[in-house]
């Protein structure tokens, strides 16, 4: 692992970059290096200079504040979304992939149905319900609503994988051995299958979030995104009138920050995968579906 | 084998009924006030009540649990649910809530605009992929190899929003070398089409190789190797049969992508097709359209899964068995 | 010159684009081209949303109602349309009488025997109006019906339940051409009810011969006939050989005989052949076309405001040399940020109200979203209005920072401490809206609140009021329907707790007390002086903020004359008045000026 996240090599590199994009996420919510987005820095539409590097926005407001800021909303998105797909992917994968029989079937059934239903559709219809709702006194508008939506659709995938796995554990001969020895199937998934699945679940992860970094911004462009902080998704639904106007700071921002945090991501799971499962040569592991 | 189909098409009723359930929950749960929206600002509540009953809002749910009681079986299914289900199986798509017009009608009009761009891309999108993974198994271990992985990962890692946006932008605003907007047949479509091929190409490349390439290490490949087929006989004939299975199983269950898979390039470039038609739907809460394309989306999708399962039964006997 | 290039570029593919499509390079001498931004799916007039809604627009055309408002006098004043004179009425003020024309006819169409159209009858009428009460035509304009005419709501119940239909006494056909109307409570204003277009008259043939289709074969009186309707792109009217003899008027407000607007008097109407509609959603390619002369006449887009006319709102050289005109008016459009007067915190405390009207920066919002082009209101009534009082400047309805701190702390001792945090609904979830909120919120935080915006689809914002009601809400706007200030008031009135319009919860008895005599009093000079007293005790208590007087700037080419916009008719005018100099417009066309 380490071998592959060398420093001075790509993956390295990538890994950098990702962290860079962690770091101005927390700095965004401690608040530097501007604690107020909403505040009027320049004029309206200012094209971009020294003194404001990616220029200004229709209210005055700094484009580079608001992408750096953006970065928070991204990552809350995509690595929480991502956690709590994988977490129920896992899950429902494992119950499915132990037990089989009719516990099986269910989580097939909904698996089925749910990979049936026009994905974006599901996905819109679900995060503008849940944008109405108030949980434990906190409003779900805007990002926690889309975090739900993503988590609670795209753990189809990972519990797919993670049932399959599941199966070819139960076959091996140390799992009966252990069964034979009077562990119960708690102990067993606990001791014995979850190492097994930990490089599954951390590969789930990084493609997770990969994803969902681009669905983020789809979902923010159809008019779910948050009003109350800036998020790329955002921007560029903005930037689509301003573009009329000549106006194209605004989308250029928000473009090149999605896609770099997108293809370090990209790079690190798929150099995540590469180091993880030394068993199979790359060519043949099996790409995602 | 005919047992295989037959299993297969009773594997998939329930589905069915689970994506029925699921479009109607999510249609009716949805917090909306239909009545309000349509009654305008002066409605009284008498009005709004009419407004439901004309739109069969005001029966209940799934089951009038006091008519099934009573006896009276024909009365207590005479539910949303069970009319929901009615009309979809009947074909009787009623009226768009917000355009007021037959849905099959409209269905019928944006059929023309979505088929002339999703069915270029999506057969563009297939023979490219197909050409660029076998032409990546020849260069596999070269360093073509890796700018080609290197390409694909950075095509994946562009949301396909902010691609077609951006193009816009720039080709069509700027440099002028397609239209911005509209529906003009010809010139107005090349634009959306290169854009949709892109969208998702890095992904499906990836695909196709790393499946051709598993194809390479098997046995039978050895043997024809040793009986002197040549290269590319080798890699389009004899790698491809058996990457069928997978590839078919990735592209068939794509069919409801010719109906709404271009929603963003008909948004932004303003195009009347399905996908719009369907993002403005939802937009509108009109739900019988939604409840309709979403229906039409999951029975194509059933198809094209069932179709590729059977066409891998069909072509690997080792399926059947199983 | 890298601008002026790509703009020769896209301009020439505009120009493949459109010679893609509709084959139309040789535009028709007689024919007006105008721009919807909607797409309208069909044409029925109990389906007819808004005034300036695409379907209002083409069904104006083909459509008629009784009654209309006359082209060129100011303030508005209602004429006979399809009628044939202005209604009798009773002494008790409960019993109309109207007389219809007899030279109205319906076009001809294949619904008809032998496909030739047949004269309007009174029958047809009552027929018209009694779909708009039919439950399973799920009309929202029955509202307006609703209560007041006698058996209707009778009517409209015995459908409801399944019964036969019964017939409505308040509609009589005393004979072929005279209807009579028996109300239930004295309603002086119905007559502006009878000029909207959803109470225009379509024939029952029509309706039988084509029953769901209806909405694409509009069979009318109007003008204008449908010709062809191409879904998503546009519809192509024509003029109807069976419109009966109506002319351009001959008398107008002063200035209008200056402006060139009586030139056409006397002539025959509808002036032009042809009108084609085209559908065009965004603002930049409807603005390019413009340029290029194939649309006749357009609103100014807001980022081409000031590029386009200057301070005064005058054309700039540059654009009267090509040969344009602008058009500026008063528009009926009211917008304001109303307060729920029933929340604990903004209910009682008139300093806060007073607070955030001083803290909104209106000329800011004018100039971001607008471009700078509509006025600052002194009072509540739109300008156009008889009952406006142009001098009138409510000291509450200006943007001063020191006073707004001021007031709020007043309401800080009101309350009894600092104001909580508000919330404030907003109608419509796309960027501008947000920009608006976030705007919004800056506002308040300069003046020392705190706000938290909270955005809703437009349709769903009374429902979501009712359920989880905020301190503010901020809807799309309202226009006016008809020019009587009862259409601002209802929404004020609280009938008892009843109303479910007034979504402000706003009570007060003596403002219920005037709007019930308001209500049932014909046109005398007290009645201006009751709306006068009714509006100041709504700028007293402060149950909603005035934003902005809503001016529409429109430019059109100079071939387009006898164009006089009407606040009634939605942006694409009256057309039937419209006069298009063809010659001058192939002229141009062919040689446009630089």
């Amino acid at each position: 692992m380490r071998q592959v996240f060398r420093p001075g090599g790509w993956p390295g590199v990538m890994l950098l970059v990702v962290l860079v994009y962690l770091t101005a996420a927390m700095l965004g919510s401690l608040g530097w290096p501007d604690n107020d987005w909403t505040r009027r820095v320049g004029p309206s539409f200012a094209p971009p200079s020294w003194e404001h590097w990616f220029g200004t926005d229709r209210l005055g407001r700094s484009v580079a504040v608001k992408a750096w800021l953006g970065a928070r909303v991204s990552v809350i998105i995509s690595c929480g979304g991502a956690a709590l797909a994988v977490g129920a992917g896992v899950l429902l994968g494992m119950l499915a992939g132990w037990w089989r029989g009719w516990v099986d079937a269910m989580v097939i059934w909904l698996c089925t149905t749910l990979s049936t239903v026009p994905r974006l559709m599901l996905l819109l219809a679900l995060a503008l319900l849940l944008r109405e709702q108030t949980v434990f006194g906190v409003s779900l508008y805007g990002a926690p609503s889309m975090l739900l939506a993503l988590g609670l659709t795209g753990w189809v995938g990972t519990c797919q994988v993670v049932r399959a796995e599941m199966i070819k554990l139960g076959t091996l001969n140390f799992i009966t051995a252990a069964r034979a020895l009077g562990a119960n199937g708690f102990d067993i998934a606990r001791r014995h299958a979850l190492p097994h699945l930990t490089h599954l679940i951390l590969v789930e992860f990084g493609l997770k979030v990969a994803g969902f970094i681009g669905a983020e911004v789809s979902l923010s462009f159809l008019g779910l995104g948050p009003a109350d902080q800036p998020s790329w998704g955002t921007m560029l639904e903005e930037a689509r009138i301003e573009t009329a106007q000549h106006v194209w700071w605004q989308m250029t921002a928000a473009f090149a920050a999605v896609f770099l945090f997108s293809l370090a991501v990209h790079e690190v799971s798929d150099a995540l995968r590469d180091a993880l499962d030394p068993r199979m040569s790359p060519e043949e592991k099996p790409e995602r579906q | 084998m005919k047992r295989f189909i037959i299993r297969r098409l009773l594997a998939a009723v329930p589905v069915l009924l689970g994506v029925l359930l699921l479009t109607f929950a999510l249609s009716r749960v949805l917090p909306d006030d239909f009545a309000a929206r349509r009654g305008g600002e002066h409605a009284s509540a008498e009005m709004l009540a009419d407004l439901r009953w004309a739109h069969g809002l005001d029966k209940p749910l799934f089951v009038e649990w006091d008519r099934l009681f009573a006896g009276n079986f024909a009365a207590a299914f005479d539910s949303q649910f069970f009319a929901h289900c009615r009309r979809l199986f009947t074909l009787d798509f009623g009226r768009s809530w917000s355009a007021l017009r037959p849905v099959s009608h409209m269905l019928l009009e944006g059929l023309g605009p979505s088929l002339a761009i999703t069915v270029p891309v999506m057969l563009a999108s297939v023979a490219i992929s197909l050409v660029l993974g076998i032409l990546a198994v020849f260069v596999w271990r070269t360093s073509w190899d890796r700018w080609l992985l290197g390409a694909c990962t950075l095509n994946m890692s562009i949301p396909g929003v902010a691609l077609i946006l951006t193009a816009q932008y720039f080709v069509a605003f700027e440099w002028g070398w397609a239209p911005v907007h509209g529906w003009a047949g010809g010139r107005g479509l090349v634009l959306p089409v290169v854009l949709g091929v892109l969208i998702g190409l890095g992904a499906d490349v990836r695909f196709c190789r790393a499946v051709l390439l598993k194809e390479m290490r098997e046995d039978f490949m050895r043997t024809a190797l040793a009986k002197g087929v040549g290269g590319w006989r080798l890699c389009a004939v004899h790698a491809l049969r058996p990457a069928l299975g997978p590839l078919l199983a990735r592209w068939l269950p794509r069919l409801p992508f010719l109906l709404t898979g271009a929603l963003f390039l008909e948004r932004i470039f303003g195009i009347p097709g399905l996908g719009g038609m369907m993002a403005d739907a939802i937009a509108a809460r009109d739900f019988p359209v939604i409840n309709v394309m979403t229906f039409i989306a999951a029975m194509l999708h059933l198809f094209g899964q069932s179709l590729a399962d059977v066409l891998s039964a069909w072509m690997e006997p080792r399926i059947r068995i199983s | 010159m890298r601008q002026a290039l790509s703009r020769l570029i896209q301009h020439a593919a505009i120009v493949v684009v459109l010679g893609g499509c509709g084959r139309e390079e040789a535009v028709s001498p007689g024919s007006e081209h105008v721009v919807l931004r909607e797409k309208v799916a069909g044409v029925d007039p109990i389906h007819i949303g808004g005034l300036a809604s695409g379907m209002a627009a083409v069904a104006s055309n083909i459509y008629e109602p009784l009654f209309q408002y006359h082209y060129l006098k100011r303030p508005y004043e209602l004429m006979p349309c399809l009628a044939a004179e202005m209604p009798q009425w009773s002494a008790d003020g409960l019993t109309c009488r109207i007389r219809l024309r007899e030279d109205a006819r319906f076009e001809d169409d294949a619904c008809f025997p032998e496909g030739r159209g047949r004269a309007l009858e009174t029958e047809d009428v009552i027929f018209s109006w009694k779909r708009i009460a039919d439950p399973r035509n799920a009309s929202a304009f029955w509202a307006h019906f609703e209560h007041h005419i006698a058996g209707m709501d009778e009517y409209r119940r015995a459908l409801r339940e399944g019964l036969p239909e019964p017939a409505v006494p308040g509609l009589h056909a005393v004979n072929k051409h005279t209807l009579e109307i028996r109300l239930t409570r004295p309603w002086p204003q119905f007559v502006h009810i009878l000029a909207h277009p959803a109470t225009s008259v379509v024939p029952a043939e029509a309706l039988r011969t084509y029953g769901a289709d209806f909405l694409r074969h509009p069979v009318g009186t109007g003008p204008f006939r449908l010709h062809a309707w191409q879904t998503g792109t546009g519809v192509v009217l024509k003029k109807s050989p069976s419109f009966r003899r109506e002319h351009y008027p001959s008398e107008g407000t002063p200035e209008d005989a200056a402006s060139g607007l009586l030139t056409d008097a006397g002539a025959r109407l509808p002036q032009v052949d042809e009108v084609h509609f085209h559908v065009i959603e965004a603002s930049e390619p409807a603005w390019l076309l413009f340029l290029q002369g194939r649309i006749d006449h357009q609103g100014v887009p807001t980022d081409h405001f000031s590029d386009v006319l200057d301070a005064h709102w005058q054309l700039r050289p540059t654009w009267s040399q090509k040969g344009l005109c602008v058009d500026v008016f008063p528009s009926m459009f009211l917008r304001w940020i109303g307060f729920n007067m029933a929340d604990p915190v903004i209910a009682k405390n008139l300093p806060l109200r007073r607070a955030i009207s001083l803290a909104m920066n209106r000329q800011e919002f004018n100039d971001l979203f607008l471009g700078g082009r509509c006025g600052l209101p002194g009072s509540l009534l739109p300008p156009g209005m008889k009952e406006h009082r142009a001098e009138l400047r409510d000291p509450w309805m200006t943007f001063d920072l020191a006073r707004a701190q001021a007031q709020r702390i007043e309401a800080e001792k009101v309350h009894g401490g600092p104001i909580p945090p508000l919330t404030l609904r907003m109608g419509g979830t796309s960027p501008l809206v947000r920009q608006i909120g976030q705007l919004i919120t800056r506002w308040l935080a300069d003046a020392g609140l705190v706000l938290h915006v909270e955005h809703v689809e437009e349709g769903s914002m009374a429902a979501t009021m009712e359920k989880r009601p905020a301190s503010m809400f901020f809807g799309d706007g309202y226009s006016m329907v008809h020019p009587d200030p009862t259409d601002l008031f209802r929404r004020f009135a609280s009938h008892g707790g009843d109303a479910v319009e007034n979504r402000f919860h706003y009570q007060n008895l003596r403002f219920d007390e005037w709007y019930k005599t308001l209500s049932a009093m014909p046109d005398l000079p007290q009645r201006i002086k009751l709306c006068h007293q009714m509006e100041d005790l709504l700028l007293q208590d402060l149950p909603c903020i005035g934003f902005l007087s809503y001016n529409w700037v429109s430019v059109r080419h100079d071939w387009l004359t006898s164009f006089k916009p009407h606040a009634f008719s939605g942006p694409s005018g009256l057309i039937k008045y419209h006069r298009i100099n063809g010659q001058r417009r192939a002229q141009w066309r062919q040689q446009p000026p630089p």
